[in-house]
């Protein structure tokens, strides 16, 4: 968690540097792709990478890693109760990080979930 | 006059216009298999309504026999006994073939006994007022509702003694949009609606055109709330103290205890389930506001009407189209499980005459000859309509919701008629969700000679889960 926190900070200093990074491809990052399956009760979701929001498509959306840069992909759902989706970031079509079920809690109509994406 | 009926309602049996009943699955192999066992539970509801008719038979039957000894001793009393009207089986109603309400009116032709429906309180005629425009909604509305969104096709199937009805619906995402400070998704949702015949097969365009007995829905919807996603929230007095919590249970080295690893839900699980009082000011960071919605819907619908014609003596038949559309907005708390959604419909649909027998004998027998169904044929009409829902659901200590309400008032601003409805759910399907409960509703009418006349009836319903946003 400490090294997690230090990410996070780190992140956080360089923020206008990396939400640039995460937005647009550079020389320096690594497109990757955000793809949300397995819907069940789901309205509406939006993600956010490294500080930055993630422009979606019907089901996907890219974001830009930094190579050995531990980076925050967050993403918040609204919907019914119980309520859960399938995330998955691939990168070339491979699987580089999978939520195999992000759901919102018993009671809300809100969840919130995130992952750490790290590529070299 | 306040009328009290109580109208009990089979579990897993649906009565048309009344969706509560609905069996909602998205199409999948385990829907495939819920969908065979809803279907079980309806044919057996099928068979209980049609043990309930037997026996509504029965009564009718002691009731003739009882208006014959009443004649015959008002002959033995030498009074004169009042024309004999043949009281008819209880009429069909099929979504396509309407059956109108009785409203208790005679209207009788010159040499021939006609009386009003004696049955103007049936159970079809009944479940027709709970899904009326007025009285609007069901427990809890499925595909007929304006507010719909399903990932998945959705069919659901309404059936009665005499009616299925099936319908699909599918959404559209349109669009979801982020950009950093709001959420905004639009959403397009189809539905069609279809009689089913008897080998279960349904046609919503045939050959001829629009076939009868089959609607078709699109409507349109719009959500926005606020979304903070900005690290914060990963790094929040919740997601430490539940990351705590997890190590004092599983033990300090456990390394099941990283929030943003827990792949069975997710962070905001992980905080219910080792925090859960830390869950509410978690969601709270990321969404902040509360869910605002509004949109519109347009459907179609064609209908055949069957009416008897009294110069004829004869039954006709005729097809109509009709339609509505319907404009409504709401807010979703973010806060549990609470809405509230206004809505204005306008319809234009046909209204059948009041149901009557009308008789007359059989040339060279003691015999008549009586024929059973709305008199004359169907007038165009015009509703509005508005309506204010409320829905909110009680969370016990642990959470789960065990306990909603989801009162609504509708007014009909041409009739000036009026009615609350107050569906209760209180019965759960063992997964979370209440399915189950009762329904009480309370409609105000002016009568033909403008006396305001309250009915009061309540129901039991089984079906479609309690929801905040399949209002």
């Amino acid at each position: 968690m400490k090294q997690a926190a230090k990410d996070i900070e780190r992140t956080n200093r360089k923020a206008p540097l990396r939400k640039h990074q995460a937005m647009f491809a550079t020389e320096s990052t690594i497109a990757l792709v955000v793809t949300v399956s397995d819907e069940v009760d789901i309205t509406s979701y939006g993600f956010s990478f490294a500080g930055a929001p993630v422009p979606w498509g019907d089901d996907s959306g890219n974001i830009y890693a930094t190579p050995g840069v531990k980076q925050l992909l967050e993403w918040g759902m609204i919907g019914e109760s119980d309520g859960s989706m399938k995330v998955t970031v691939t990168r070339d079509g491979v699987q580089v990080a999978q939520r195999p079920k992000s759901a919102i809690p018993t009671g809300e109509t809100g969840g919130y979930d995130a992952m750490y994406i790290l590529v070299n | 006059m306040l009328c009290r009926s109580i109208v009990v309602l089979l579990a897993g049996a649906s009565i048309p216009a009344f969706p509560a009943h609905a069996q909602t699955a998205p199409v999948s192999a385990d829907s495939v298999a819920a969908a065979h066992a809803a279907l079980k539970d309806v044919d057996e509801g099928l068979r209980k309504l049609a043990e309930a008719q037997a026996a509504l038979d029965r009564v009718r039957e002691d009731l003739r026999a009882a208006q014959a000894s009443a004649e015959a001793v008002l002959a033995a009393q030498g009074q004169p006994a009042p024309a004999a009207p043949v009281v008819a089986s209880p009429p069909s109603q099929t979504a396509g073939d309407h059956t109108p309400r009785s409203t208790g009116a005679a209207k009788g032709m010159t040499g021939l006994p006609v009386i009003p429906d004696a049955q103007g309180e049936t159970l079809s005629a009944k479940a027709k007022e709970f899904g009326s425009g007025l009285a609007g909604s069901v427990a809890n509305g499925p595909n007929g509702s304006p507010l719909k969104s399903t990932g998945a096709v959705d069919f659901q199937l309404i059936a009665s003694s005499k009616d299925k009805v099936a319908s699909v619906a599918f959404t559209v995402n349109l669009k979801n949009r982020y950009d950093g400070i709001h959420l905004r998704s639009d959403q397009l949702t189809a539905t069609a609606t279809g009689n089913l015949d008897d080998n279960g097969s349904s046609q919503v365009v045939g050959l001829g055109g629009f076939s009868s007995g089959t609607g078709i829905k699109i409507s349109y919807v719009h959500y926005q709330t606020k979304l903070v996603l900005n690290g914060t929230a990963i790094n929040s007095e919740s997601v430490k103290a539940a990351e705590a919590e997890c190590l004092r249970e599983l033990g300090p080295s456990s390394d099941k205890c990283v929030a943003d690893q827990y792949g069975d839900g997710g962070i905001s699980i992980f905080v219910q389930k080792y925090d859960p009082q830390g869950v509410r000011s978690l969601i709270n960071l990321v969404l902040p506001k509360p869910i605002w919605f509004y949109g519109l819907s347009f459907d179609g619908n064609q209908a055949s009407y069957k009416f008897i014609n009294r110069a004829e003596f004869a039954t006709k038949k005729v097809d109509h189209f009709g339609f509505g559309g319907t404009l409504f907005g709401g807010i979703i708390a973010n806060e549990g499980l609470t809405s509230v959604i206004g809505s204005f419909d306008y319809r234009r649909n046909y209204n059948e005459g009041d149901q009557i027998n009308l008789c007359q004998p059989l040339e060279g027998t003691p015999q008549t000859q009586c024929l059973t169904g709305p008199d004359g044929a169907p007038t165009r009409e015009t509703t509005k309509i508005a309506a204010l829902e409320f829905r909110h659901a009680f969370k016990f200590a642990d959470g789960v919701p065990r306990l909603a309400i989801a009162p609504k008032f509708s007014a009909d601003f041409d009739s000036k008629a009026w009615s609350i409805e107050m569906p209760i759910y209180f019965v759960g399907d063992g997964t979370g969700k209440l399915r189950g409960g009762i329904q009480g509703l309370y409609k105000n009418t002016v009568d033909k000679n403008g006396q305001r006349a309250g009915t009061f009836s309540a129901g039991l319903f089984v079906g479609v889960p309690f929801s905040v946003f399949k209002q």
